[in-house]
């Protein structure tokens, strides 16, 4: 994330130049903190334009991709609430029924109920880390947490998905 | 194969990597550019808005411009602190929105029925909240003084706990007038918890809230809302009955259990035979052919669920029974095989079969409903009509029949194909 450290309010071309260089990593987390592959690229979309509308406001106290990050998520879970009002405070239980990206049944839906069963910091700092490649220290400065505590978090992410998979492979 | 490379892969089939997809930077451009221009045009027009706002202030005054400012407020909460009474305890009867349309298949006689939930409170031992269609128990949870229950619980828990103390203290907030199915009523927020700056709700500052609905009239509550505050479409209960009890009344929390139920599916689903469909459903598949309204049947598989209740405290998930369900699938291959729930428009039909209730019988393609968001809120899960009537559900995407012992949940994309198509089956 370093090389794109830019100086107090953002230039343009330095947002087109992540968006140009990173689109897949941010449309695939967008895609798996909304849900849904359309909503996800959307909010790529509408989040980087308000970070063009509000680029003034960048400080420049971390980095710029960092502070892209925190936009697009920002954006994807209100797509996500307006989307599905109920939905957004279903408990991890009953989110784990709902689709991500239609695929049918197997496999992938139990891959969704047990990252559904995660906390909602387990899951962005997965997502951030196997899906953006973000390491500790751009996760953290992504999410405003510590990168202690994104080790800790991951692990215990790790540890979960591992229970979970390996249950219903115990179980059936 | 090492654990980080074992997790990248099961990720995988949760969301493929995005490879080479056309960049749309002029799209982004295009979409600030619209943004800012709304904002210079709100901008533009609120101006000579608060004028006007502002003369209109300094002519009426500032009790005209906050109706439920100062005393008035104070009295619709005395008010409505009144209209609850104050037993320790409390019995509460609602009228939810799970439910549909009832349709006799013969004479084609049409009856709405709704689902009633009954929540009991009583402080000292917790609250017990009970959803019942037609006699159907469809929830049951309780959960002891101190435990928070889930979802559209937390909203009756607030409404049964918390109601009168933030009436009383003054902590509720009155909102403004509204009317409600030609009943005038006045939305009250009730906020809970300690006040947090960082609450991310619409409640803010806030951890949490709950909107109630009392009558203009007589200040007896009418709604609550069950979905989070602010956020619409609004789910309300429609409050029939509310009684102050002595304590001790009524079995709180009871044996009901605690978590909602989640499920997972058996990795053994897989395509079947017309033949082996219905040895699986004791001989009984429900068949009118390989078109169904018109549409072509694509698909047969099995499909298999379990489910499980899993919270923190617990190690390991607890499952519950396997249960089995024959899916018929009628659209166009490429619809079925791209799996993805389809457009209104976009023509698809799925016949679930079972031998007993079932959770899959409420799934289209993969585990989503077909019906528009929110719509499968109104869907009930245990419920089944008598034989003989179909229950129009889901927001108009669903029927529910029970023929010759076999449950059958009927999904069509588009609501028009969904009566043909059960009328088919049925026949």
């Amino acid at each position: 994330m370093s090389a794109h450290q830019e100086g107090p309010a953002a230039s343009l071309e330095a947002i087109e130049r992540i968006y140009r260089s990173r689109l897949p990593e941010f449309r695939r987390v967008a895609t798996a903190l909304g849900g849904d592959r359309e909503l996800g690229c959307d909010a790529v979309q509408e989040g980087f334009a308000l970070a063009i509308r509000s680029r003034a406001k960048f400080r420049g106290d971390g980095s710029l991709e960092a502070w892209l990050w925190r936009i697009v998520i920002n954006t994807t879970r209100s797509q996500r609430r307006s989307a599905e009002p109920a939905a957004a405070e279903l408990p991890a239980q009953q989110a784990a029924a709902r689709s991500l990206n239609g695929q049918t049944h197997g496999d992938a839906d139990r891959v969704r109920a047990a990252i559904a069963l995660l906390s909602e910091r387990q899951r962005l700092v997965l997502f951030l880390h196997y899906y953006a490649d973000l390491d500790y220290a751009a996760i953290g400065e992504a999410l405003g947490i510590a990168s202690g505590t994104v080790g800790a978090t991951l692990s215990s992410a790790r540890a979960a998905m591992r229970r979970l998979l390996e249950e219903e492979m115990v179980h059936e | 194969m090492s654990e980080h490379e074992r997790l990248t892969r099961t990720l995988e089939l949760l969301v493929p990597p995005f490879e080479a997809e056309a960049e749309e930077w002029e799209d982004v451009l295009r979409r600030a550019e619209r943004a800012a221009q709304v904002r210079r045009r709100r901008r533009g027009g609120r101006r000579p808005l608060a004028v006007a706002v502002a003369a209109l202030g300094v002519v009426c005054g500032l009790v005209l411009a906050d109706p439920f400012g100062g005393g008035e407020r104070d009295g619709v909460l005395a008010r409505a602190l009144a209209a609850v009474g104050d037993g320790p305890a409390l019995r509460v009867v609602s009228e939810t929105q799970v439910g549909g349309t009832l349709i006799d298949s013969d004479s084609g006689q049409r009856t709405e029925v709704r689902a009633r939930r009954e929540v009991l409170f009583d402080p000292d031992r917790g609250i017990r909240t009970t959803v019942r269609l037609r006699g159907t128990v469809e929830e049951d949870y309780g959960a002891p003084t101190g435990k928070r229950l889930g979802y559209a619980e937390d909203a009756m828990q607030a409404f049964t706990r918390d109601y009168r103390d933030a009436l009383r203290s003054g902590r509720a907030n009155v909102l403004g007038e509204e009317e409600i199915d030609g009943a005038p009523v006045i939305w009250i927020r009730v906020p809970l918890g300690p006040k947090t700056p960082k609450a991310r709700t619409p409640c803010r500052p806030y951890k949490f809230c709950q909107d109630v609905a009392i009558s203009r009239e007589s200040y007896e509550p009418l709604y609550v809302s069950i979905s989070p505050p602010g956020l619409k479409p609004r789910v309300l209960d429609r409050i029939l009955r509310i009684e102050s009890l002595p304590a001790g009344t009524g079995d709180i929390p009871g044996k009901a259990a605690r978590h909602t139920v989640g499920f997972t599916f058996l990795p053994s689903s897989h395509d079947i035979d017309r033949s082996g469909a219905a040895r699986m459903l004791g001989g009984r598949l429900a068949w009118s052919g390989r078109r169904l309204a018109g549409l072509r049947l694509g698909r047969i598989d099995a499909v298999g669920i379990r489910t499980f209740v899993f919270t923190k405290r617990m190690r390991r998930p607890r499952y519950g029974p396997r249960e089995r369900v024959i899916r018929l699938a009628f659209s166009t291959r490429g619809q079925i095989e791209s799996g993805s729930p389809p457009k209104s428009w976009k023509p698809l039909l799925i016949v679930n079969q079972a031998r007993r209730p079932s959770m899959a019988l409420h799934f289209g393609l993969g585990s989503a409903p077909l019906g528009p968001v929110g719509a499968s809120s109104a869907t009930p899960h245990r419920y089944v009509p008598p034989p003989g009537w179909v229950l129009l559900t889901g927001g108009g995407h669903q029927a529910i029949v029970r023929q010759r012992g076999q449950f059958i949940s009927v999904l069509a994309s588009r609501r028009d194909d969904l009566l043909p198509a059960v009328r088919a089956l049925t026949r």
